[in-house]
């Protein structure tokens, strides 16, 4: 009888860690290259199964439901045009690679640069952006950027874009100041026939969706509440099992 | 815990500081020389829900990374007072105050100043104006108590930037040059024009767009606060 309690309160904790992440994609959604996260959800059982190697004779019959993952978008976002030339934008499924202060290859796809103390290409609070040949010198803002990602000065080419091919969400994983991390066995190289275009003087918006946003808060803010009505249920069960049953 | 009030408190804070930028652009759309400030957000660090499982990620909200100077040249307008100069070019004039600080302005609107004998051309804030040297320029005025604007105009120099998106604003339509910018380098080559100023470049249909998208967005935030609060009252009235 006990179990209806804890998987109406699986389903609070659930609910609101949905809550949490739809939460943190409204805050971004005017941050330049954010990817909407999603909450995925399985069942105790299911994941029960999956652990056994997909045979069914597995222990669990309890369904609770938990949080699996959080699913990141990689949808494309929307441009928005602005003249500046530290404003780089990415169409097709590649990202900018960043050597961050400690070392690490960090992806973005927030194309608001500046040109760092020392004249390289950077991403404030990240690192400087990486071309083919290691950090990027470009010393002065009258730089043009290629539609292949080609860095020229005065007509000259100085270096390339270095970018990384992301092609499964599995394969990244988010480390804050707009950057993400490749996890797992992903090398990111870019295969000859993926298509891309760098287009300097743009930068690519968030691509929340905030009517879609908005509509899952709901939601999950109303099965938040259902499953308090079931724990409140429960507990009216309970109570008359304790106090009523024994009044024979 | 319910992180998701602080996360869309964390949002309410930095679209309000977001629309404060948009806000001054929009003060400043008669200021000559003015250069239009842009905000530019980044999302806050992530916490790993399963700690064995780096995929099941919860984000903890957004902040103003940095604010852009969005750099690019203004439309000249025709004074004809021979006291404005516009750099049509991408130029700065160079101002010392009176603690010796040089700033850099592409306000052009100048006017003469006496200082004891001599004739200083100084900016609105009473500020010299600087020549190549980043000396301030004295003018020597004719038997008629007028200027020789050739001989001003011959004098007063212009500073160029490597990267100009990377000066600091520094109020008074003034800049002060950082390591990102590099030196003001005085440039000859650069037009000056008398009897013009540069306009502010401040869109005021950009920023009108952008002051909405903040404003929905703080909306949207503010959304988010009372459900969690409302997720707090249930949680309240479970017994």
């Amino acid at each position: 009888m006990l179990r209806g309690f804890y998987i109406a309160s699986n389903g609070l904790i659930n609910q609101q860690k949905t809550l949490e992440t739809i939460s943190n994609n409204i805050a971004n959604s005017q941050t330049p290259g954010y990817k909407a996260d999603t909450s995925i959800q399985n069942t105790f059982k299911r994941e029960l199964i999956l652990l056994n190697g997909g045979r069914k004779n597995s222990t669990g019959t309890i369904e609770y439901k938990y949080t699996e993952a959080s699913y990141t978008g990689l949808t494309q976002g929307s441009f928005e045009f602005t003249k500046s030339p530290l404003d780089v934008a990415i169409q097709g499924p590649v990202y900018f690679n960043v050597e961050s202060n400690a070392g690490d290859k960090l992806l973005t796809r927030s194309g608001q640069f500046k040109i760092d103390d020392e004249g390289y290409l950077a991403l404030e609070n990240a690192g400087k952006v990486l071309g083919q040949n290691g950090a990027i010198y470009v010393g002065k803002s009258d730089f043009t950027i290629s539609n292949s990602g080609e860095i020229l000065i005065n007509g000259k080419s100085i270096d390339k874009l270095q970018l990384s091919y992301v092609d499964d969400t599995k394969n990244i994983e988010k480390f804050g100041n707009n950057t993400f991390k490749l996890v797992g066995d992903a090398s990111g190289q870019v295969p000859q026939d993926i298509k891309y275009s760098i287009i300097q003087g743009a930068y690519e918006r968030s691509n929340v969706d905030v009517g879609v946003e908005m509509t899952r808060a709901m939601a999950a803010q109303r099965s938040f509440e259902a499953m308090s009505q079931a724990l409140k249920q429960m507990d009216l069960i309970n109570q008359r099992a304790a106090n009523e049953l024994a009044k024979i | 815990m319910n992180v998701g009030f602080y996360t869309a408190r964390s949002g309410l804070i930095t679209m309000q500081q977001g629309l404060d930028i948009v806000s001054n652009n929009i003060a400043n759309q008669q200021t000559n020389g003015y250069k239009a400030l842009r905000p530019s957000f980044s999302d806050l660090l992530y916490t790993v829900q399963k700690p064995q499982d780096a995929q099941a990620q919860t984000g903890d909200g957004v902040k103003v990374l940095k604010t852009d100077l969005m750099y690019e040249r203004g439309q000249l307008m025709l004074t004809n007072r021979p006291l404005d100069y516009a750099t049509p070019s991408d130029g700065f004039f160079a101002t010392k105050n009176a603690a010796g600080d040089i700033s850099y302005t592409k306000d052009g609107a100048f006017s003469i100043a006496q200082d004891g004998t001599t004739w200083k051309l100084v900016n609105a804030n009473g500020e010299n104006v600087l020549d190549e040297n980043k000396n301030p320029i004295t003018l020597n005025l004719n038997a008629n108590g007028e200027i020789d604007s050739e001989e001003l105009t011959s004098q007063l120099a212009v500073f160029k930037f490597e990267n100009p998106y990377g000066l600091e604003a520094n109020g008074a339509n003034s800049y002060f040059q950082t390591q990102s910018s590099g030196e003001g380098i005085a440039d000859n080559s650069l037009v000056k024009l008398s009897g013009s100023l540069e306009q502010s470049t401040v869109d005021l249909g950009e920023q009108m767009i952008k002051m909405i998208e903040l404003q929905r967005g703080f909306q949207l935030n503010s959304k988010m606060v009372q459900t969690a609060d409302e997720i707090a009252s249930i949680v309240n009235n479970l017994r």
